[in-house]
């Protein structure tokens, strides 16, 4: 079967495609009898050539695969080499990395071998092994896979810390373009249910997350943000995670847009997404600045776009409330909170330099506040800087 | 907050006393929202120290011994953090005993969980903790394979060649880049040069 380097080699590649970038659970690890612990979060123990941080030791169970997805590097029809961990190597090879600081958690996934409960007990028997003979009390996120039964579920939800479940595409009919096999209603939606019904119970502190792919299926943005924004509002989605299509060789699908156009078109559904979650707009407020077809301009930032369709600017720094100052581009949570904090002191923003010392991009900012009576009044000019 | 940035500023190897008491002068709200130049120069030099603390969260690797003992030597410890470093690692493996050597000896926690610092050498230290505590065959289990290759082999894995972009890497201090995988497919071989 291969030398554990070699498998870690080919199943770490099989998952890297997985977005995971929360590493921490509210769950507190208590008692001395115990490896690890979950609560501390931003850690990075490597970065990626992309910026990407690497923390969780990040693997696929096996990526043998009974379905055909066409996206998807581990499909059965795939050529690239296949393995599969033993439980008591895999539960080894994290402990031993996670000792010597090399990783913050486990991250396991898997492709799905001879059905999803053979392949979930391989999972469930590695996470006991973690649990119970090394008694490791951090953290761990587990992908579930589609189709995994009741049962299953509520045993990986009592031992993981946080569990996903790929949407992959917005609704039935796209997923059924690009892998008939699965069943979008029974093996994805019913299971997030599933998994919704043990959070309720208790089950699971840090929630539960899903994936989609971006460019696959020719899916527009607001497709996706309405996907998104039903998983939020009725499977207490914690947030959901977008990952541009990247076709391997010998992919039978083809990218829709450019390779850079899809990477772009990534990073702006993570920040309206963010908008929604952080910045309390809504979602009908994102869908105002798409085009036509449903997609956001990738040609200015999202936020920009917003407060150019919003009548409250221009606003005065010194008087704007908190969630105006959300609102103004170049200004974060960190900011804002600052200005106000500043004023509850009697000491209000009178120059552009106190607003860069709250933290704001004052070259952003300028368009749409007022700071001690003046404002940048050509938006033409700024917009074409930026 | 203010407690946190004087308690940074107290392990910086460059605070003056005078500084210090400046700094416990400032208003909390100033000093919070970055409010002047003095509290800037504050809050700065807070967050070299804990960026040196967080630094060594992340990029730091431990050595085990299956006698229980995490062991590191902190030769790229810039400020005085060795103690809240020793207390984050004892808070996440209270089983085992750790211990660290800096410029400034060598700091450990004990059993109980209390820290101890002594003026020996890392080698001295271990080897005296070692003759005190058996070996753990749950550890022996977990010393077994080479986990600076597994490592390396599993960074490489994670790396999507087509995403590389010199705009989003994270450029670290030359101390850390040993601890960041190599794209081995880019490095520069002498077989590039010979085939000119």
């Amino acid at each position: 079967m291969g030398s554990l380097a070699r498998k870690i080699e080919i199943l770490g590649e099989a998952s890297k495609f997985d977005v995971c970038a929360s590493m921490a659970s509210p769950r507190v690890a208590s008692g001395l009898n115990r490896i690890g612990n979950p609560d501390i979060a931003g850690i990075c123990h490597a970065f990626a050539p992309d910026g990407r941080c690497i923390s969780l030791f990040k693997v696929l169970m096996t990526n043998r695969c009974m379905y055909d997805c066409k996206y998807c590097m581990n499909r059965c029809s795939s050529a690239k080499e296949k393995a599969m961990f033993e439980p008591t190597e895999l539960a080894r090879a994290f402990m031993g990395l996670y000792v010597r600081n090399y990783v913050e958690g486990l991250f396991l996934s898997s492709g799905v071998w001879k059905s999803a409960s053979d392949t979930v007990q391989k999972m469930i028997e590695a996470l006991n092994i973690i649990r119970t003979k090394y008694h490791f009390k951090g953290y761990i996120h587990i992908k579930i896979l589609p189709g995994t039964g009741r049962e299953q579920l509520k045993q990986i939800m009592e031992i993981a810390d946080r569990v996903s479940l790929n949407v992959e595409l917005p609704s039935a009919s796209r997923l059924s373009e690009v892998c008939s096999m699965k069943n979008y209603e029974t093996d994805i939606i019913q299971c997030q249910k599933n998994i919704q019904q043990n959070i309720q119970k208790g089950l699971l502190p840090a929630g539960q997350t899903t994936q989609y792919i971006v460019g696959t299926a020719g899916e527009s943005d607001r497709e996706i943000m309405e996907s998104l924004h039903w998983e939020y509002e009725n499977l207490d989605l914690r947030r959901g995670y977008f990952s541009s299509f990247t076709p391997v060789k010998g992919s039978p699908i083809k990218s829709h847009g450019s390779y850079h156009q899809e990477r772009r078109r990534e990073n702006f559904l993570y920040r309206v997404d963010w908008l929604i979650r952080k910045y309390e707009y809504e979602i009908r407020d994102i869908f105002s600045i798409m085009d036509d077809e449903g997609m956001i301009p990738l040609n200015t930032d999202p936020k920009i776009s917003l407060a150019l369709n919003d009548d409250i600017f221009p606003l005065d720094v010194n008087e704007a409330s908190y969630s105006e100052l959300l609102r103004v581009p170049g200004i974060g949570e960190t900011s804002a909170r600052r200005i106000i904090n500043l004023r509850k002191i009697n000491n209000k923003i009178t120059n552009y330099q106190d607003l860069q010392r709250s933290g704001a991009v004052v070259k952003r900012v300028k368009p749409f506040l007022i700071v001690n009576g003046n404002r940048q009044t050509r938006i033409t000019e700024f917009l074409s800087k930026n | 907050m203010k407690k946190d940035v004087i308690d940074s500023l107290s392990r910086h190897k460059d605070v003056s006393n005078a500084f210090l008491e400046k700094i416990k002068q400032i208003p909390k709200e100033i000093l919070e929202n970055v409010g002047s130049d003095i509290a800037r120069k504050a809050v700065s030099m807070s967050w070299e120290v804990n960026g040196d603390l967080h630094e060594h969260k992340a990029f730091l690797r431990l050595s085990i011994s299956p006698h229980g003992i995490l062991y590191a030597k902190l030769n790229k410890m810039k400020h005085y953090n060795e103690i809240p470093l020793l207390n984050f690692f004892k808070k996440r493996f209270p089983t085992f005993i750790i211990l660290f050597e800096s410029n400034r000896g060598v700091f450990a926690t004990d059993q109980n969980l209390s820290i101890l610092t002594a003026n020996l050498s890392l080698e001295e230290a271990l080897k005296e903790c070692e003759e005190k505590l058996p070996i753990d065959p749950l550890l022996l289990d977990l010393n077994e394979d080479n986990y600076q290759n597994l490592w390396e082999n599993f960074a490489q894995s994670q790396i999507i060649h087509k995403r590389k972009s010199s705009k989003r890497v994270i450029s670290l201090s030359k101390k850390w880049r040993n601890t960041v995988p190599i794209d081995k497919s880019s490095s520069r071989s002498l077989d590039v040069f010979f085939k000119k």
